[in-house]
């Protein structure tokens, strides 16, 4: 509900330091795992920790909590952009915070790549899939499913070897 | 009411969070993708304004989504999309979750952990370029969009404050002229 900008670090803060109900490394790894599963990472740790503890009834608990009140806000903020989409001010605003979130994305692209990229595959994987998705606009599904499978071989003959 | 449209809405947000390795973030380029080019919900500056509101909203980012939905088809298309979103993964979180000592111990988990990092890196340099064509028009767009991307690539700082220095330039570029 506090978690402008996205709920990561207000969930850790919540699930770790407040209620204590996962130490920071249970955390951490189901974090991890959520990662890796294709979804939102914080709404899929969630649902995990959850599930853990309270079952089905804490899963519906979870997600009715994370989103009841934000869904609530977001029309509210919704209709009253609408109100004021004319005002010029706001029109500016909102041009600058979309280029600030590209920049976020690419920031954050950018960040993780000086850890990734280390090798030509990996490069060539991440301009693949660049340029599959933002240059010639292919359906995500497919191209996905392609560079998976062709990414999960290549790793799998290189371990082989 | 438009059942089919909102069937479709549900199919395609749904398949798509499937495959969304990295986060929702990754999920936008092929969002805009249907829900402007394929089944005109909304149009480009709808869909601009859903991702700054969702944004600026508090909450989880998939309210993008949220707001698609409730632009093309009212309340029923909010919580349908809002739902096609998050179920999917959900399930494979939970399935995924109850197994979670035998699955990250699997020589296949570490193959997709190895194999995932560099796909996920292009797909969030396409989100960028997708939200960047949107909205950056002019300089003062790509000198914000080039400016907080240097600050979070290289400093550990919350993305916040460059986002709120960033309306603030825009607002004050916005008055004298300089953007759109």
């Amino acid at each position: 509900m506090i978690g402008f900008g996205g709920i990561a670090n207000a969930l850790f803060h919540v699930v770790v330091d407040k209620r204590k109900w996962l130490t920071a490394e249970e955390y951490t790894m189901t974090f991890g795992l959520a990662q890796i599963l294709p979804g939102a990472s914080p709404i899929n740790t969630s649902i995990m920790i959850a599930d853990r503890f309270q079952g089905l009834r804490g899963i519906v608990c979870a997600i009715g909590g994370l989103l009841c009140v934000p869904l609530i806000s977001l029309i509210a903020l919704a209709l009253i952009y609408d109100q004021f989409a004319d005002v010029p001010e706001v029109r500016y605003g909102t041009i600058a915070s979309v280029a600030a979130a590209a920049g976020l994305s690419f920031g954050v692209a950018l960040k993780a790549s000086f850890r990734v990229l280390r090798t030509l595959p990996a490069i060539l994987f991440a301009v693949a899939s660049f340029g599959a998705i933002g240059i010639l606009r292919l359906p995500m599904i497919p191209t996905m499913i392609a560079l998976m499978i062709v990414a999960l071989t290549f790793s799998y003959m290189r371990r082989e070897t | 009411m438009n059942l089919l449209g909102l069937l479709f809405l549900a199919v395609s947000f749904a398949t798509t969070a499937l495959v969304s390795f990295g986060g929702i973030l990754v999920m936008v380029p092929e969002i805009h993708r249907i829900s402007v080019d394929v089944y005109h919900w909304a149009t480009d500056a709808e869909f601009a304004s859903a991702f700054a509101v969702s944004q600026m909203a508090p909450g989880p980012n998939i309210m993008l989504m949220s707001l698609i939905g409730w632009r093309g088809f009212g309340v029923p298309g909010l919580l349908v999309a809002t739902f096609a979103v998050i179920l999917p993964p959900g399930i494979l979180a939970i399935i995924a979750g109850r197994m979670e000592v035998r699955f990250s111990k699997s020589a296949f988990f570490n193959l997709v952990r190895m194999s995932l990092p560099p796909i996920v890196i292009g797909l969030m340099m396409a989100s960028a370029l997708i939200t960047g064509k949107i909205a950056v028009d002019g300089l003062i767009g790509v000198f914000i969009a080039a400016g907080v991307a240097i600050f979070v690539a290289l400093t550990k700082q919350n993305p916040l404050i460059p986002i709120v220095l960033s309306i603030v330039v825009g607002v004050i570029a916005g008055r004298l002229g300089y953007l759109g």
